[in-house]
């Protein structure tokens, strides 16, 4: 696992800082839970045709090819064609 | 000419018939053009992915066109109304620009209904690949094995389809 530093608003630090001085993994679990739920809410925005493909990886920041990656390695349906 | 956004793009480079990118076969000697939002999505943000350097050779080869910013204009302002990306928004602004003599190739489904609804002239990768083999630009058995490589990414119905539709070709 490789150590990377994010930016974080002075609100959620003031309440998160001495939550990671306690336990620095709970960043990482935050980190995974935040990504996952945010996939998991564009996917569905993307399955009911609300938002495209390319809109889908705009809005989570990755390129078309990490979204494939990322869907492939979730088992998730890689195109929002109906069926 | 053919108009492609990136999920078909992204989709004939990730799959392979025999040790050939499938994108390598189906877009050979076919007027592909691109336009810089996918160039930038596919290619740029692509870096030195395998499957983006597929991408990135077919261009230097002279498989596909990069459109110039340009040609393409301002975004079609009907367009506002959906979510669709910036690469999908030039593909359908340039397709309805050029009329009649141009086609839209997309693997989205958003972005092929709004295609229909202005009218304009759209295909999935799948027909793409049939409407070659059935103009005679591409073998029908090398359509089949192309069908056939691209079918994971495909709901069930749709590669039988393309597949029966081949098998009639003369």
């Amino acid at each position: 696992m490789s150590l990377i530093s994010i930016r974080m608003p002075e609100d959620l630090e003031e309440v998160l800082r001495p939550v990671l001085e306690r336990d620095p993994d709970k960043g990482t679990e935050w980190l995974r839970a935040g990504f996952e739920a945010r996939l998991a809410e564009l996917y569905q925005q993307w399955q009911t045709l609300r938002i495209s493909t390319a809109r889908f990886a705009e809005l989570l920041g990755v390129s078309p090819w990490e979204l494939a990656d990322l869907l492939r390695a979730r088992s998730l349906k890689t195109t929002n064609l109906p069926g | 000419m053919f108009v492609f956004d990136s999920s078909p793009l992204v989709a004939s480079c990730q799959f392979t018939v025999g040790r050939r990118a499938v994108a390598e076969i189906a877009l050979a000697d076919a007027d592909v053009r691109i336009l810089p939002a996918v160039y930038a999505e596919v290619i740029t943000r692509g870096g030195s992915r395998p499957d983006a350097l597929i991408a990135a050779g077919l261009i230097t080869a002279g498989y596909i066109r990069a459109v110039d910013a340009t040609e393409v204009g301002e975004a079609l302002e009907d367009l506002q109304h959906y979510q669709l990306g910036q690469g999908e928004q030039e593909a359908l602004t340039l397709t309805t620009r050029l009329g009649n003599g141009a086609i839209m190739v997309t693997d989205d489904f958003l972005a092929w209904i709004v295609a229909n609804r202005l009218g304009v002239s759209c295909q999935l990768f799948l027909d793409f690949v049939v409407g070659r083999a059935t103009r005679g630009e591409l073998p029908a058995m090398e359509a089949q094995h192309i069908v056939r490589a691209v079918s994971p990414r495909y709901p069930s119905g749709f590669v039988p389809h393309s597949l029966a539709m081949l098998r009639r070709l003369p």
